[in-house]
């Protein structure tokens, strides 16, 4: 099931009361209704998944009383050990199979062996990188002793498979979401409201600015080979639009809609575009990957600590890994490579903490220096979603060869003026929204009512009056 | 809590109201498939891709009947290739528009290589989960159509009601018959044009790869087989330009055989018209033009009347 569709305008209301109304006089009711609820959202995709969606989040419910109960380190270990490789072990089954039985059938046939390797012919289960790691990150976190493993299968299940972020997240921490499981739920009319602005603007990025940009970036990635450089340029630019508009989108509807259910799921993008440099783009960007792999990988191998071999080896790690997340293929590793390569200079140079507030903390407008710098910023972060879009590496650089050129100084094609004004629309709303946790939230706060009914009342008519053409969710294939 | 309900509702309200009276104002004009869905279960339908869609004009049908005193009174339910090829889908849609009580229906069921072909590149035991929006459709048979117009229609809502200044009048009127009239330029330089663009379609995006499929096939005769418990089917091979027949020839030499094997095997009547092509208007080479497309609504209807009667089959 989809955020934005219309099964979801009728399930959601559906659970709003049953929640509220019928089971919030006993939380294991209400929990156990959110579960069913979860189940059936993730089941009408496709019903097959959900035994390895329930498979998965019993393996590391069972993995985590194992692991407290484990009288040795030892012991504790082995279970970690189970728990992570059955885990992985199913990710690389329905995610990297082909990749790697592909990839070494190339490398073999460099050498001037013949190879046949058999292909999977899976469907990759919707969501399975998300709810992976939410397993992974509980079961690490009972390890280090950070949490209690639950004895509860209901609540840890819930955990796992709260619907609003089941399928393309945020990727939640047991320490952050379990407890809120656990305790009774109240409602709060502000925080309500507060979650129906946040899906009102989730539900604008996606189908007014992430929609309507991917007809026209579709169009230009497809027809990149006779396109100007200024044309592919324009439609890298505008793929960095969608895929924000797409995700942060989709991560604003789940977040509001978790608080109209009184939980509050941790915050996934802040205002990324607005970053001066890569660094902080990348703790404003997808915000609870970035930090998983942070906890989870990039500190275990040492961090920042040691020489600098360490650190050059640790952060290339954490982008390839984070490339190859996202999916089975070159272009995402060398996504990831890239944006190392980006951040490495940061690293080395001990600036990659000197941006650490929004841009422009106490001013309507940017320094000409934070002007550059987001600029900079952004073109590099775009260059780089040219891999991430691209079908595969023969695209991606014949798609960089072509803005490379000398047709970069044309005039682009095929320019919309109407999709143009509505992200400088977009903009100017995040802009003036980027000290909350999304755009629209601190706007018109103040304001008399009719003012603020008229403001969401503009938005909806966006919505309703260039609604483009209904794309999945991007971040629904990792 | 009864606060936030009370806002939200009284917010709501402008919205909805919008909405409802967008819904309420969707029609013929709104896309080419949309009053297809709003019309009650139907006991005589015409079945196929855009060719009967735009050439077989069910109050031409009835009205030829009617003269041959049959009372009929049918409606097209034909949308295009890619979506009403037989298949699964299509014949689950079929069923869901039927009015089951049917005994005497009719039922002209086109045929061309185009709706009963596959892609070679998709393995024959792969399921037939295509028909696109068709095989999504639960709802049929309900006005306004809500199903339709929130999941299925491309544009956004309020086009509806406030089209796109910028977008010339579409030449398309669907009418509540599910006849879809097309009316475009009709100066020989115009039909040229167009018949090019579409020779040019199907030779380079249709035909490489394209086979005649067993599995439409079967199906093919499994729509014959339900439709024959509600009354009489007839099969139509329509006419297209010589051009487009030749590119049909490619694909499959024997189709017209076929079909007449098929159709004896059903004991139906089928009607070939290709073997004429020249005495037709088309719009692109593809699709009769109305004027034509009643002419041989009326043919069809002679023939239906014919087999109704039992004096051929």
């Amino acid at each position: 099931m989809l955020f934005n569709t219309l099964e979801f305008a009728l399930f959601f209301p559906l659970v709003f009361v049953l929640y509220w109304f019928v089971t919030n006089r006993s939380l294991r009711l209400q929990n156990i209704m959110l579960l069913v609820a979860s189940y059936y959202f993730y089941g009408r995709w496709d019903w097959r998944f959900m035994f390895l969606l329930i498979f998965s989040t019993f393996l590391d419910y069972f993995s985590g009383l194992q692991i407290h109960n484990a009288g040795s380190r030892s012991a504790k270990r082995a279970w970690l050990i189970a728990s992570v490789g059955i885990n992985l072990g199913f990710l690389g089954c329905f995610k990297y199979y082909n990749f790697f039985a592909d990839s070494f059938a190339d490398l073999v046939g460099a050498f001037g062996f013949e190879s046949h390797p058999v292909f999977l012919s899976v469907v990759l289960p919707v969501g399975i990188s998300f709810y992976t790691f939410h397993g992974l990150s509980y079961v690490f976190d009972v390890y280090y002793d950070r949490i209690k493993p639950t004895t509860d299968p209901v609540d840890y299940a819930l955990f796992v498979g709260f619907f609003p972020l089941l399928v393309a997240g945020p990727i939640e921490r047991a320490t952050h979401l379990l407890p809120q499981i656990q305790r009774p739920r109240t409602f709060d009319v502000a925080r309500a409201v507060d979650g129906c602005r946040q899906v009102l603007w989730g539900v604008f990025k996606k189908v007014v600015i992430a929609d309507n940009a991917a007809e026209v970036v579709n169009s230009i990635f497809d027809g990149y080979a006779t396109a100007s450089g200024s044309t592919l340029l324009f439609g890298a630019i505008l793929f960095a639009f969608q895929i924000y508009g797409d995700f942060s989108g989709y991560s604003d509807i789940a977040l509001g809609t978790a608080r109209l259910l009184g939980i509050e799921l941790l915050q996934n993008f802040s205002f990324p575009y607005f970053s001066r440099d890569i660094a902080e783009f990348w703790r404003r960007w997808h915000i609870s990957l970035s930090s998983w792999f942070r906890d989870y990988v990039y500190i275990p191998l040492g961090g920042s600590r040691g020489g600098t071999w360490m650190k050059v080896r640790n952060t290339s790690i954490i982008f390839l890994v984070s490339g190859f997340w996202h999916g089975a293929d070159w272009t995402f590793i060398a996504w990831g490579g890239l944006h190392a390569l980006f951040f490495l200079p940061l690293l080395l140079s001990g600036t990659n903490r000197s941006n650490m507030s929004i841009v422009a903390q106490n001013r309507l407008l940017p320094t000409l220096r934070e002007l550059m710098g987001m600029a900079t910023t952004f073109l590099c972060v775009v260059l780089a979603w040219v891999f991430f879009r691209a079908e595969d590496m023969h695209h991606a650089l014949g798609y960089l060869g072509g803005i490379f050129s000398l047709t970069l100084f044309s005039a682009p094609t095929g320019i919309p003026l109407q999709l143009l004004m509505l992200i400088a629309l977009f903009l100017t709303i995040e802009w003036a929204g980027r000290r909350g946790t999304y755009g629209l939230q601190g706007i018109g706060l103040h304001w008399p009512r009719f003012g603020r009914w008229a403001l969401y009342y503009g938005i909806l008519f966006l919505v309703f009056r260039f609604t483009g053409q209904s794309e999945e969710f991007i971040y629904f294939q990792f | 809590m009864g606060t936030f309900f009370r806002r939200l509702s009284f917010f709501a309200l402008v919205p909805l109201v919008v909405t409802i009276i967008t819904l309420l104002k969707a029609d013929g004009r709104t896309d080419p498939y949309y009053l297809r869905f709003t019309t009650p279960r139907q006991s005589s339908m015409i079945i196929g891709t855009s060719r009967p869609a735009q050439g077989i004009q069910p109050h031409v049908l009835d009205s030829v009947l009617r003269t041959h005193g049959k009372e009929v009174r049918s409606f097209n339910y034909g949308f295009a290739v890619g979506y009403s090829n037989y298949g699964d889908a299509y014949l689950r849609s079929i069923l869901r528009k039927l009015d089951t009580g049917t005994r005497n229906g009719v039922f002209i069921l086109a045929v061309d290589p185009w709706g009963l072909s596959g892609q070679r590149s998709i393995p024959i035991s792969d399921p037939l989960r295509d028909g696109g929006f068709i095989a999504e459709m639960d709802w049929v048979n309900m006005d306004p159509n809500i199903e339709y117009l929130l999941t299925t229609y491309k544009k956004p809502l309020l086009e509806i009601v406030l089209p796109d200044p910028r977008q010339p009048p579409s030449p398309m009127v669907l009418h509540e018959d599910g006849w879809l009239e097309i009316d475009l330029p009709m100066l020989q330089a115009d039909v040229e044009k167009r018949t090019q663009a579409k020779l040019t379609e199907y030779l380079t995006t249709r035909l490489p790869g394209a086979t005649i499929s067993p599995q439409r096939r079967g199906y093919l005769a499994l729509t014959i087989d339900t439709l024959q418990h509600y009354g009489t089917v007839q099969l139509v091979r329509l006419p297209v330009d010589p051009r487009m027949l030749a590119l049909e020839d490619t694909l499959a030499p024997h189709f017209s055989r076929y079909m007449q094997a098929l159709a004896d095997i059903k004991q139906v009547g089928l009607l070939d018209l290709t073997s004429n092509g020249d005495a037709w208007e088309y719009t692109d080479g593809n699709h009769l033009t109305p004027e034509s497309g009643a002419k041989v609504t009326a043919l069809i209807a002679d023939q239906v009347a014919k087999v109704m009667d039992g004096v051929q089959k």
